[in-house]
């Protein structure tokens, strides 16, 4: 198999496998948060600290753990995470005054954190814990920034099309489709870009620029995700039945008395002669056993 | 009575007039995942309703209970000192931390008793589903709606909680079936087959849902 190249390795991890549009995970940021350009920046950084974080806890320690116990660690880390930065949100939300607008900035602030937790949770299960350190953080980093590229596309185009400004800055006053700032424009938005992904990987395939778009683009991402399902299934099934195994199973059975081996037979005794003729051309295959005969057949291969 | 009443009302806050999914776009990803696989929607959404009731009620009486101690009360809320806003009880922050760490050891103690069932498929299958719906309640956060909303309803927080869990329910059967419909239809161009088709079909549903509860978002 022919080794892949960084950049290839790149461009799969943050375009032909982009989390979002091509396998479909960390979507409720990309609904909630991308209503301004500013936040979807902002979460793009939050979820790449705590998508590094927990794929190079994952690769690291808890490789041997099981599944359900790793999830609880996911969920630590993006508990503390959320509130880290939820407080800072708070603090800095605080100066605005007024309740309402704070809790509401707030929660906006809170709930795409919580759904960090779930992202981090599916990279770390389908790749951190079978990968080494250097391969995890390498997939965190891609994968970050095929996210941050959705986000910030999704909140360049919400904002400014939903809100007519970009970073806060108003550009016109007429042109405000509220519908992008909706959670079924973001819905329709993130369908018609993953749309535009697949024609632009097409695209790249039939020039050879990308090798595998085609083989990415095989498997519709369901595909996909049952094939990971039933891997797992199966390395789960194979910790539970390591772990039922009773001691007994392990002790080594007792050995058998060897039975007599027969005496090997000349070759002239298991090829029948079909006519006279044969044990006349080659008389000295008489003499040889089977063993010996392949024996020697080796031999002279080996010498050649 | 009035409590029969307010778990009617969550209820239907959280399936119909703002569908956490739709109308929030909460806990999209699983949902998609979860509409996947049939076998697995019921027990997934059970799940969720669940632990989002669970999680609800106990929220509510652990901040309750905190805002009641003066002490406790004040040292959670020792910044608005120093900013000085006039914001009563606890805020989202903590809200959100007391929920996720409530939820926390919830997901524990449900993966606790799942342990000690005997090794079966099932026992495998409930520990990914437990570990799968606990995570979606924290992104679906009732609690924290709750709080958005003001409500200290015990039979609200109940209904809405019971309520997250049906709306994903419907939403999940909506979107297995458009799935169904569409890897079916040979017409879709392959640029639009798969995620995108999916996506655009939840977007549509969304949009009539955001216009059944009257053109309103959830935030």
């Amino acid at each position: 198999m022919p080794k892949k190249t960084k950049r290839e390795s790149v461009l799969r991890g943050a375009w032909l496998d982009n989390p979002m549009l091509v396998q479909a995970i960390g979507l409720t940021p990309a609904i909630i948060a991308t209503t301004s350009l500013r936040m979807a920046l902002w979460f793009s950084l939050v979820t790449a600290i705590h998508l590094l974080a927990c794929e190079i806890v994952a690769s690291l320690w808890l490789k041997k753990w099981q599944s359900w116990a790793r999830t609880a660690v996911y969920f630590a880390m993006g508990i503390v995470l959320a509130f880290a930065a939820g407080m800072l949100f708070e603090v800095w939300g605080g100066f605005v005054g007024q309740t309402d607008v704070v809790n509401l900035l707030v929660l906006r602030a809170i709930l795409p954190l919580m759904a960090t937790s779930s992202i981090a949770a599916v990279r770390c299960e389908r790749f951190a814990v079978y990968n080494d350190l250097r391969a995890s953080v390498r997939d965190a980093l891609v994968n970050a920034v095929g996210f941050t590229g959705v986000m910030a596309i999704m909140g360049l185009l919400r904002e400014g099309l939903g809100h007519g400004s970009l970073f806060g800055i108003e550009l016109t006053e007429t042109l405000r489709i509220r519908g992008f700032w909706m959670p079924f424009g973001g819905f329709l938005l993130l369908g018609f870009l993953a749309a535009a992904l697949k024609t632009i990987l097409q695209w790249t395939s039939q020039r050879g620029i990308t090798k595998d778009a085609d083989e990415a683009m095989e498997f519709a991402p369901e595909d996909r995700q049952q094939r990971l399902e039933k891997i797992h299934h199966l390395l789960n099934a194979a910790d539970e039945y390591e772990k039922s195994r009773k001691p007994e199973d392990e002790i080594p059975p007792e050995p058998q008395p060897e039975e007599p081996q027969p005496e090997p037979k000349p070759v002239s005794a298991v090829f029948e002669p079909a006519t006279s003729n044969f044990t006349r051309e080659f008389p000295k295959l008489d003499d040889l056993t089977i063993e010996q005969l392949l024996a020697e057949f080796q031999g002279g291969a080996r010498d050649e | 009575m009035n409590e029969i009443m307010a778990l009617m009302q969550g209820a239907i806050y959280a399936v119909f007039l703002h569908n956490l999914l739709f109308s929030g776009g909460l806990g999209i990803a699983e949902m998609l995942r979860a509409a996947q696989r049939n076998s697995e929607i019921l027990l997934t959404s059970a799940l969720i309703s669940v632990f989002s009731a669970v999680s609800a009620l106990l929220n509510l009486g652990v901040s309750t209970w905190l805002t009641n101690q003066r002490y406790a009360s004040e040292w959670l809320s020792w910044r608005y000192a120093i900013f000085s806003t006039q914001l009563p009880g606890l805020q989202v922050v903590w809200h959100a931390l007391i929920f996720a760490v409530l939820l926390l050891l919830l997901y524990l103690l449900m993966n606790l008793a799942v342990h000690f069932l005997p090794t079966s498929k099932q026992k495998i299958l409930l520990h990914k589903r437990v570990g799968a719906a606990a995570l979606n309640t924290l992104v679906l956060s009732v609690p924290l709606l709750l709080h958005l909303r003001g409500s200290t309803s015990p039979g609200f927080a109940l209904g809405m909680g019971l309520g997250a869990g049906v709306a994903f329910l419907i939403v999940t059967l909506l979107v297995n079936s458009g799935m169904h419909i569409l890897r079916q239809n040979k017409a879709i161009p392959t640029q639009f087959s798969g995620v995108p088709a999916t996506l655009i079909y939840t977007g549509l549903l969304a949009l009539a849902f955001t216009g059944f509860a009257g053109g309103l978002s959830l935030f």
